[in-house]
């Protein structure tokens, strides 16, 4: 005869937020990779790109 | 009907023991899939070249923004209808079915809805293979998006019955569950597209059928394990406040008697006006960092910088929600206007012409994209305190119009007020602060109509609140 009261396991509670835990963990790292472009330093035509004789843009001031 | 008797509402009352804490991950397994619409711009380029792609070959070489040089492709403005489409749909069914969801309960609900989304891929797929784009409106648009407005709702009223202790929090959850959608459905979408490329096929028939399978299956995670709670169930420990605050009932209000008072409509205008105003920032974000800090953001980093509010759009709906059940909806939705409009106001002041600053223009759009996402969250545990359990679901399904009308009206109103400042010479950065300061107008207006919110007149009452459904729905 079943337990009626039977407590669900904690395992069980655990493998269920695993089975949206895992994609979704993975869905934010993809999209904190993309959102890192936001931190990287400026446009790439503002930095010297080899040593020159000519003078070099200045970097936007801050 | 015997086969699917399982789904019944009867078959879904959990026993004694059942933990609570497995139906949020139930819940989630539908708001994570359906969420899935708010990524469906990543198929748009590449259902706009898949005759050029399959007669010229090459594979994908599109330049952004621009249609397909073959006559016989879709062209974007016609791609552009499928997302409108799927988001008009999900609120008229949401609307539309919300009262059937509460007499068959949750499980049914959510099968359906798992049904009608992997069938609008499976049609959809058909559609390409056709290469018919009515196929992809009715897949997509139609049956996918009663799918969407189902799974909306499917969790909510449940959701809020067996958290009587933290409503906001837990409705927060699946609702944050669909912010998050999106993050999951493009990386999918994009490697899967990438799996199946060949030089004469771009691979999205086999994306959209492989898409629907695997969401028809993650969908049906949540039929299998979702439980309604016993009737008069309440968590162990937990006491109902003896006095409970001013604006939260003990009574239950059916939908159409909740249709037809004011708190309802005022509620409505509260969550127009917070999405509208979310929306324009939305809408702009990308070109907005561009022309404010104009030679200082690449294209790539305001790529990046939409990326970032999507995590705290994300973010905001679980963190706001669960603020809400300690300091009340109302306060939540005051901070939402309040702290919007002073946010708004400055925004367009931190540019190169003013502040100069582009951790402060990011943070003031962080913080107003959390209370965007915020206010779709804390909607539900609003309409639970002023309606009650009944028919929240049902009546969450009619508020969700709001969005439907928002969604038209924001990008509509941007787009118009920032085209009109244009043509009278306006700077390109001065027309977006005309924008924002329309939006501060729409904040106040959300102000005014939350705080004309009081407890609802008896008179609207669910009279029969001795009979077995009032009980279930306690």
């Amino acid at each position: 005869m079943e337990n009626q009261n039977k407590k669900t396991p904690v395992v069980l509670v655990l493998l269920a937020w695993l089975f949206v835990g895992l994609p979704w963990g993975w869905g934010v790292a993809q999209l904190w990779k993309n959102a890192q472009k936001l931190f990287q330093s400026p446009p790439a035509a503002t930095k010297p790109v080899a040593p020159s004789s000519a003078p070099t843009p200045a970097a936007p001031s801050k | 009907m015997g086969a699917l008797s399982f789904l019944d509402r009867s078959h879904s009352v959990a026993k004694p023991g059942f933990s609570r804490w497995i139906v949020p991950p139930a819940a989630l397994s539908i708001h994570l899939a359906i969420g899935q619409v708010y990524a469906f711009s990543v198929f748009k380029k590449p259902l706009n070249y898949l005759v050029q792609v399959s007669t010229s070959g090459g594979g994908l070489k599109a330049l952004p923004g621009v249609d397909s040089p073959n006559p016989m492709d879709w062209k974007f403005t016609g791609l552009g209808w499928v997302f409108s489409l799927a988001i008009v749909v999900l609120g008229l069914s949401a609307a539309i079915f919300g009262k059937w969801l509460e007499r068959a309960g949750p499980r049914k609900a959510m099968f359906a809805a798992a049904v009608c989304f992997g069938s609008g891929f499976f049609v959809s797929a058909l559609g390409v293979q056709l290469h018919q784009l009515w196929l992809i409106y009715l897949g997509y648009g139609v049956i996918g998006g009663i799918g969407l407005g189902l799974g909306y709702i499917s969790p909510v009223s449940t959701l809020i019955k067996w958290f009587p202790d933290r409503p906001g929090m837990a409705t927060g959850m699946a609702i944050m569950g669909f912010g998050g959608g999106a993050l999951i459905g493009s990386p999918l979408a994009t490697n899967l597209m990438a799996y199946f490329r060949t030089d004469h096929n771009l691979g999205v028939d086999k994306t959209f059928l492989v898409m629907g399978a695997i969401y028809l299956v993650a969908m049906m995670f949540g039929v299998f394990t979702v439980r309604v709670p016993e009737p008069g169930w309440k968590p162990e420990g937990w006491v109902a406040p003896a006095k409970p605050k001013a604006l939260v009932t003990t009574h239950s209000l059916e939908v159409n008697a909740a249709f037809a008072t004011p708190q309802f409509w005022l509620l409505w205008v509260v969550l127009c006006m917070n999405v509208t105003a979310g929306i324009a920032i939305l809408e702009q974000a990308s070109p907005m960092i561009q022309e404010l800090f104009k030679g200082r953001i690449t294209a790539a980093a305001a790529g990046g910088f939409v990326a970032l509010l999507s995590l705290f759009n994300m973010g905001g709906r679980f963190v706001w929600s669960s603020i809400s059940d300690y300091i009340g909806r109302k306060n939540t939705y005051y901070a939402f206007f309040v702290l919007g409009a002073i946010l708004y106001y400055l925004a367009p002041r931190t540019g190169v012409s003013g502040l100069n600053s582009i951790p402060l223009f990011v943070s003031i759009c962080a913080v107003i994209l959390t209370m965007y996402g915020g206010g779709f969250a804390t909607i539900p545990a609003y309409l639970r305190d002023l309606f009650g359990t009944l028919e929240v679901g049902a009546i969450h399904g009619r508020l969700l119009t709001a969005w439907s009308v928002a969604g038209v009206c924001g990008p509509v109103l941007t787009n118009y007020i920032r085209e009109y400042e244009k043509n009278k010479g306006v700077p390109l950065a001065d027309a977006y602060s005309t924008v924002l300061y329309v939006m501060v107008g729409l904040l106040i207006v959300g102000f005014i109509a939350n705080a004309a919110v009081r407890p609802v007149d008896p008179r609207y009452w669910y009279k029969a609140e001795d009979t077995n459904r009032q009980t279930a729905a306690t």
